[in-house]
């Protein structure tokens, strides 16, 4: 019971992670590798507000979120843009030269050790029966429903999630129709930036953080997104709970090594019998070279 | 090897190296590798070997990635796999390491075969994906194998290469540079044979390729499974080499990742390419580390980024003219944001 709560709360950051890990694979084709060290950045931001200024973890995350929007937003408006005509490959390729650079600067500024963010939720807990709920992760499971549902409204009911729909759909025609496409990329890859910002935040208040945990992140937002479908936002945000539960039921029923072993199994199971995700429309990425 | 020089931009002109000179090039440069080990210091040797192993594995990325156009990100697993098998058989069953090797080539390309035949149904970044889950749940299985010396911890610890007559660092050198050789004739083979145009074809549209005949999913896993093959024989001797393993070490996505980026800045498809790719990303990331022990991989990665941008095509793509350098400076141009 214990472990399956603690486990199942991270559900909540996961799905977001992957939301904005399949935001801009949905609408760009990009698969952003260094989406983990986005997370990572989010993460160190607000433990570098919480330990200098002392604010609450949550005050800092909209402006960790804020600066990795920026950041998101500057590096395709001048960078990424760039490579709109080249090979899929070429540009995954590019996002894991930026995951290194990244996770070097992470190393320079914050040290290779792991950092304990410290706030004012840790200790304090409910307890429901003989299991314990950390006041902690109860704050992170509803901020991070809180997000994903913002980012659901806004893809549904704004223009500027209704033109990052038309883009995802066809480029093209979203073009003859007036959306400027490139704008809308450049705003997707800074609100994706944002969410991986945001759950760096949130994971920061409940596990300890470093620099080189953007690697695991990375691959959990993988299995997480082909579960939902990739490119399928709300898919990932459902994925995000149901892998958590599958990790935390693995963990009850065998051991915690088996839990780090499932996702992948899953992963391979549903990548080869449905590779649309568990509720995706059906899409395929094109080879070319 | 630059050739755009106004008038005969227009037409793509191929770059093309005579069979005479590229034979003495190639003898010249085997030469020196064979003499390396009494020419140059540990410290080269070691980085010469590091090149190689990295060339091999770039090489045999390139035969189901340039060649059949399948991106199997995840080829770290077979690597991973090869280091573990030698393991077993050295200490376990007691088996002299050449023939070792050659159970690792075995096992490597029958685990590819059976786990790689329902992965080959996905396609583009599906088809990466599954293989670097591939890599990631074998890593976390290694945990989980009971036969291993340590099970647990998973780390082992091999026992030195036991070939006769040939001392220990040398003994290094002489099969990686056997396992280079190898791969690099057999991409070669692939390159001029029937079965790589077989491949190409299967690059360039399946669907007609099965409709004229090619038999698409036996190419596919045969070309996949000797590039696992040929990564696990390397992953054996890596692993004699430095002498204790590990799953995060052997399983190392930076390796995984490092000898994709090496195919891809050399240039896909091509024979030449990987091999260009590891001796510039090889001695650049050697020197990067050497030179900045502490940024070396935030260099390191803003040079991928660069290279990337200067070279889409890769090194090899630089000799035709419409991706020469000042052809593609102008068209990042063309596409920047104004």
């Amino acid at each position: 019971m214990q472990i399956t709560i603690n486990i199942f709360m991270n559900g909540g950051i996961l799905g977001i992670v992957a939301a904005g890990f399949s935001l801009v694979y949905g609408v760009m084709n990009i698969l952003n590798i260094a989406h983990g060290s986005f997370v990572m950045i989010g993460g160190f931001i607000t433990f570098s507000i919480v330990t200098t200024w002392g604010w609450n973890p949550l005050f800092a995350l909209p402006v960790a979120a804020a600066a990795l929007f920026a950041f998101g937003f500057t590096f395709y408006r001048y960078v990424l843009v760039l490579l709109a005509t080249t090979s899929i490959f070429m540009v995954f390729i590019f996002t894991f030269g930026l995951d290194m650079a990244l996770e070097n600067l992470g190393v320079l500024i914050w040290g290779a050790t792991s950092h304990t963010v410290p706030s004012s939720f840790q200790g304090s807990h409910i307890t429901i029966g003989d299991a314990v709920l950390p006041i902690g992760h109860l704050v992170v499971l509803v901020a991070s429903w809180f997000l994903g549902g913002l980012l659901y409204w806004m893809m549904k009911h704004t223009k500027f999630g209704l033109a990052m729909q038309a883009t995802a759909l066809d480029a093209d025609s979203a073009r003859l129709s007036g959306v400027d496409v490139r704008f809308v990329c450049a705003l997707t890859f800074g609100l994706s930036a944002a969410l991986g910002g945001a759950a760096g935040s949130l994971l920061s208040i409940v596990q300890p953080i470093s620099p080189r945990m953007g690697l695991e992140v990375i691959g959990l937002a993988f299995v997480t997104s082909v579960l939902g479908g990739l490119g399928n936002v709300p898919g990932a945000l459902v994925a995000g709970l149901l892998l958590a539960a599958i990790q935390s039921l693995t963990t009850l029923w065998f051991n915690a090594q088996y839990a780090q072993l499932t996702p992948f199994l899953v992963l391979l199971v549903i990548l080869v019998n449905r590779p649309q995700g568990l509720f995706g429309r059906k899409h395929f990425a094109e080879v070319q070279f | 090897v630059e050739s755009d020089k106004g008038s005969s931009s227009s037409t793509s002109r191929r770059f093309h190296v005579s069979p005479l000179y590229f034979g003495i090039l190639a003898t010249g440069t085997l030469a020196f590798l064979v003499a390396t080990p009494w020419l140059l210091n540990p410290y080269w040797n070691a980085v010469i070997v590091t090149i190689m192993m990295y060339a091999t594995l770039a090489e045999a990325w390139n035969i189901i990635t340039g060649f059949v156009g399948y991106p199997a990100f995840g080829n770290v697993a077979f690597f991973g796999v090869g280091a573990y098998t030698v393991s077993v058989f050295t200490l376990q069953l007691d088996w002299p390491f050449l023939l070792s090797l050659l159970a690792c080539f075995v096992v490597a390309a029958l685990l590819c075969i059976v786990v790689g035949s329902p992965l080959l149904r996905t396609r583009g970044h599906y088809f990466a994906i599954s293989t670097v889950a591939l890599a990631l749940a074998l890593q976390q299985l290694t945990y989980l194998v009971p036969f291993l010396p340590t099970a647990g911890s998973g780390s082992v610890v091999l026992d030195p290469f036991d070939l006769p007559g040939v001392s220990e660092p040398n003994a290094a050198f002489f099969l990686m540079l056997f396992l280079l050789v190898v791969t690099v004739c057999f991409t070669y083979w692939v390159s001029k044979s029937r079965f790589g145009y077989g491949l190409k074809s299967i690059r360039a549209d399946e669907h007609a390729a099965h409709t004229y005949g090619i038999p698409v999913h036996r190419f596919k896993i045969s070309a996949w499974a000797v590039s696992a093959g040929l990564s696990g024989a390397t992953g054996a001797v890596w692993a004699t080499w430095v002498g204790a393993i590990d799953p995060v070490s052997a399983y190392d996505f930076q390796i995984a990742q490092l000898f994709c980026v090496i195919a891809l800045i050399g240039g896909l498809g091509s024979v030449i390419g990987p091999l260009l790719g590891a001796v510039v990303i090889g001695l650049l990331s050697e020197f990067m580390r050497a030179r900045f022990p502490d940024v070396h991989a935030l260099v390191l990665g803003i040079i991928i980024m660069v290279g990337i941008l200067l070279t889409p095509y890769g090194l090899v793509g630089l000799t035709r003219p419409e991706n020469s350098f000042r052809a593609r400076i102008h068209a990042l141009k063309g596409s920047a944001w104004q």
